[in-house]
């Protein structure tokens, strides 16, 4: 690692966005009526720690804000000052600003103009009166970001007014600077009133410097001690050696054009998006939803690490270590194997080898894992907002937070998770005169739950609303050409129904739910994980929808079963039971289709030998053994040849190694070195279905 | 050039360490006790920098910074306060008063020198 400091800022940013994810669960959960008093001290030094780190680590800007709202907070604490609906509010842009400062100059970046304008206003609301203040059009100032190549900064410095006053030596200032490393300034005077209004005892004198060093930060940040009042002050590193550098830093350095100037020249120059809007090629909206799309781009390339506990990491250590002492004893005891005593040592090194293999593999898969809250923590801000925008008192529960889960799991979860709750309070969720009506309080409770349930997490989106409405289901299903005319679709295939590409039961799409990411991404999303959606509904009583989730992507409980000379591996989750049955127990229907009936259900019967086109030497007998699996709804019953077992199977994606095939969802390496191929139940039901279809 | 200077404080203590501090940065030190006494002292002297305490008897330092910055000869002096703490309400009640800086107690002689070289 090139920067030493790097690693220390990256815990700095990390631990700074959970201290603002901390600030706003706090102010999420002030009952204003009754605050309490210990709430608003957690939100004074959550803000007080991010101005100090922030400082330390060279932000600047983000402590001069932090600082704003650890001055409002000061005399609300202190109880001189009470906290109204109207500060929380306040305070909750704050800490979406906040957020928006760490995001930023994790990057190096500026903070954006929108931002910066939005920051104004909030200020000048924080301290005013009371009387709101409303934003002004955008100030049309975009901030130079990096100069030249080379280390060093490029600084900003606007000298406060009262520097003369003060008897400030600005020029020894300059010196001292300058001392650092090599200095080029270019004053900026356009501040300067004229000379009839000048108080020659003001200071109106701003310079854009540029600083080429090898000092830290914190070296210029000294120099600037005593004149630095947050917003007069801005310190950006440069861009590093090998980056191409920008025309305007070329003219800066070689025309002799100001930064000043570039800046206003650039201030000009219109985004892309709005221009193409203007000429009437696109719509406001659709580069709306590209900046989105681009903005989701940039958040995936940077979540890649994950925070370990350092007890977790111990135990991996010791655990290597153990694993060092066995390897001396299987050496040992492999010199003297001829002895029964040798013959007993390597077994019972071999047995401790056993255990720790499985113990490291375990712990391994650990590290991977995070606590739920991860996602569930954005939760409460999201249904706060919704709440307000739609009129409807809601509350969120959350249980099982610290449920854990691995950390690509969380990452997928957070779409499918939004659109769940979102629906939830948009349309499950009735006003709250309707809710009184019919007997029931008027604040709504949505609960989020993440439990472990053998082998499987379940993650639960539980509300108290109106219920799905299984009739308007059923008729928007025959209408889009969802239900075969004449079936008659079950509860819960017609409850599944709202996770169909194309379904939605809201004519008028509201422009929270209706965001062009239908159900069906969540069916999409936790498909692809693995998993399975169970929908339970009471018409007047509510909704839960639960999200069926396997511990991890990488390893899965499987049934193996032999069919012909191949093996194949069930996942278990989706297998109910396995049964032999006679051949006069299979009834042929349409021809050569067959199902069996089962306790007065009938199932399809799927021949692997046929769809895998595998075996040919089945067993003749006609007697079938049959796994009857369930996915999506959906049952079947598997004709396969042999149970071998039931173990943990490590998953190799086909894909990467080969192509994707259809029925086929990975492969896993068997005990024997031997290749199996995993099985995608929903696949090959679709797959049996589609061949039926062609033959009908 | 003028190299006098002015540390103002009611520990002795402090004071001693300042003005030694000083002397070896080949600084001319004047003392005094409280803000009354450094008002007197320092009437009609041309000093390069004054370094005042804030909580002394008779007249703390912000006081003593409001009262020396409405005196002419004064008006543009380095002047810098100490603090107790990394305070931020005291240094801006400093700054506000006129104060240039301030050297946060404890503090080094480097420290001080350091400061004393950053505004002078």
């Amino acid at each position: 690692m090139s920067d030493p400091m790097a690693q220390f800022r990256d815990a700095f940013f990390e631990e700074a966005t959970e201290l603002a994810d901390g600030m706003e669960a706090t102010l999420l959960g002030l009952d204003l009526q009754a605050v309490e008093a210990e709430d608003l001290h957690t939100l004074f030094r959550a803000a007080h720690s991010i101005k100090g780190n922030s400082a330390t680590f060279g932000f600047p800007a983000v402590a001069a804000f932090t600082h704003k709202l650890e001055s409002t907070l000061e005399p609300v604490r202190q109880g001189t000052r009470p906290m109204t609906p109207e500060l929380l509010e306040l305070l909750l842009q704050g800490v979406d600003l906040i957020r928006s400062h760490l995001h930023h100059a994790r990057r190096g970046e500026a903070l954006p103009a929108k931002d910066q304008a939005a920051q104004e206003v909030l200020i000048a609301n924080l301290e005013g009166d009371g009387t709101p203040v409303i934003a002004a059009p955008a100030a049309a100032f975009t901030p130079l970001t990096a100069t030249l190549t080379g280390k060093g900064f490029a600084i900003r410095f606007e000298s406060p007014k009262d520097a003369f006053r003060r008897g400030i030596n600005l020029e020894r200032m300059f010196r001292d600077l300058a001392k650092l490393g090599t200095l080029q300034s270019w004053p900026d005077l356009r501040s300067m009133p004229s000379l009839e209004a000048l108080d020659p005892e003001d200071c109106h004198l701003a310079w854009d410097l540029r600083l080429e060093t090898a000092r830290p930060q914190m070296d210029v940040d000294e120099v600037f001690e005593f004149v630095a009042e947050g917003e007069n002050l801005k310190i950006q590193p440069l861009s590093p050696a090998g980056s191409i550098p920008r025309l305007g830093d070329i003219l800066q350095d070689e025309a002799g054009v100001s930064p000043a100037d570039i800046r206003e020249a650039l201030a000009q120059q219109k985004p892309l998006g709005e221009i193409l809007v203007e000429m009437g090629k696109v719509k406001p909206e659709a580069v709306g939803k590209a900046l989105e799309q681009q903005q989701k781009k940039k958040n995936q390339a940077e979540a890649s690490t994950v925070r370990v506990a350092t007890e977790k990491i111990d135990r991996l250590v010791n655990l290597v270590g153990e694993l060092v002492i066995t390897q001396a004893m299987l050496a040992q005891a492999s010199q003297q194997i001829h002895t029964t005593l040798g013959e007993e040592q390597m077994s019972a090194a071999l047995l401790q080898f056993d255990r720790q293999t499985r113990e490291l593999q375990e712990r391994v898969m650990g590290i991977r894992m995070v606590p739920v809250e991860m996602v569930f923590s954005r939760f409460p801000r999201m249904v706060h907002e919704l709440g307000k925008q739609l009129g409807r008192s809601v509350e969120l529960l959350m249980e099982g937070t610290a449920t854990e889960l691995d950390k690509t799991f969380i990452e997928m979860l957070v779409d499918p998770l939004t659109h769940l709750v979102r629906n939830a309070v948009d349309h499950g969720m009735e006003g709250p005169e309707e809710r009184l009506a019919a007997g029931k309080p008027a604040t709504g409770t949505i609960l989020l739950r993440a439990a472990s349930r053998g082998g499987h997490i379940h993650i639960e989106v539980k509300d108290d609303g109106r219920g799905l409405n299984r009739d308007r289901i059923l008729q928007k299903g025959l209408d889009k050409g969802l239900i075969a005319p004449g079936t008659k679709p079950t509860e819960d295939e017609l409850n599944l129904l709202i996770f169909e590409p194309g379904f939605s039961t809201v004519e008028a799409v509201s422009d929270l739910s209706g965001r062009g990411v239908g159900m069906d991404v969540v069916r999409q999303n936790v498909r692809v994980l693995g998993g399975r959606i169970e929908v339970e509904s009471v018409t007047g009583k509510g909704t839960t929808i639960r999200l069926v989730l396997p511990l991890t992507l990488a390893i899965l409980d499987g049934l193996t079963v032999r069919v012909g000379e191949e093996t194949y591996v069930f996942p278990l989750a989706s297998v109910l039971e396995s049964f032999q049955c006679q051949p006069e127990d299979v009834r042929s229907v349409k021809g050569d289709r067959e199902v069996i009936s089962l306790r007065g259900e009938f199932i399809p019967v799927v021949r692997l030998h046929n769809l895998l086109a595998s075996a040919q030497d089945h067993d003749a007998s006609g007697r079938s053994l049959l796994v009857l699996v369930e996915s999506e709804g959906r049952r079947a019953a598997m004709a396969v040849d042999e149970l071998l077992g039931q173990q943990q199977v490590v998953i190799k994606s086909l894909e990467t190694h080969y192509k994707r095939v259809e029925g086929i969802s990975g492969a896993t390496i068997l005990g024997d070195g031997r290749v199996a191929l995993i099985l995608d139940v929903s696949g090959l039901i679709r797959l049996e279905a589609g061949a039926a279809a062609v033959e009908a | 050039m003028n190299r006098c200077i002015l540390t103002v404080d009611d520990s002795s203590t402090m004071r001693q360490m300042i003005t030694f501090t000083l002397k070896g940065g080949d600084f001319e030190v004047l003392e005094a006790g409280d803000g009354v006494e450094a008002l007197e002292i320092a009437q009609g002297k041309k000093l390069a920098l004054i370094i005042t305490d804030v909580n002394m008897p008779r007249m703390d330092g912000i006081t003593l910074v409001h009262r020396l910055r409405a005196l002419p000869e004064f008006k543009f002096t380095p002047i810098l306060v100490l603090t107790t703490e990394s305070d931020a309400s005291m240094k801006q009640k400093g700054k506000e008063a006129g104060a240039t800086g301030w050297i946060v107690k404890p503090f080094s002689p480097e420290k001080l020198m350091d400061t004393v070289n950053k505004v002078i």
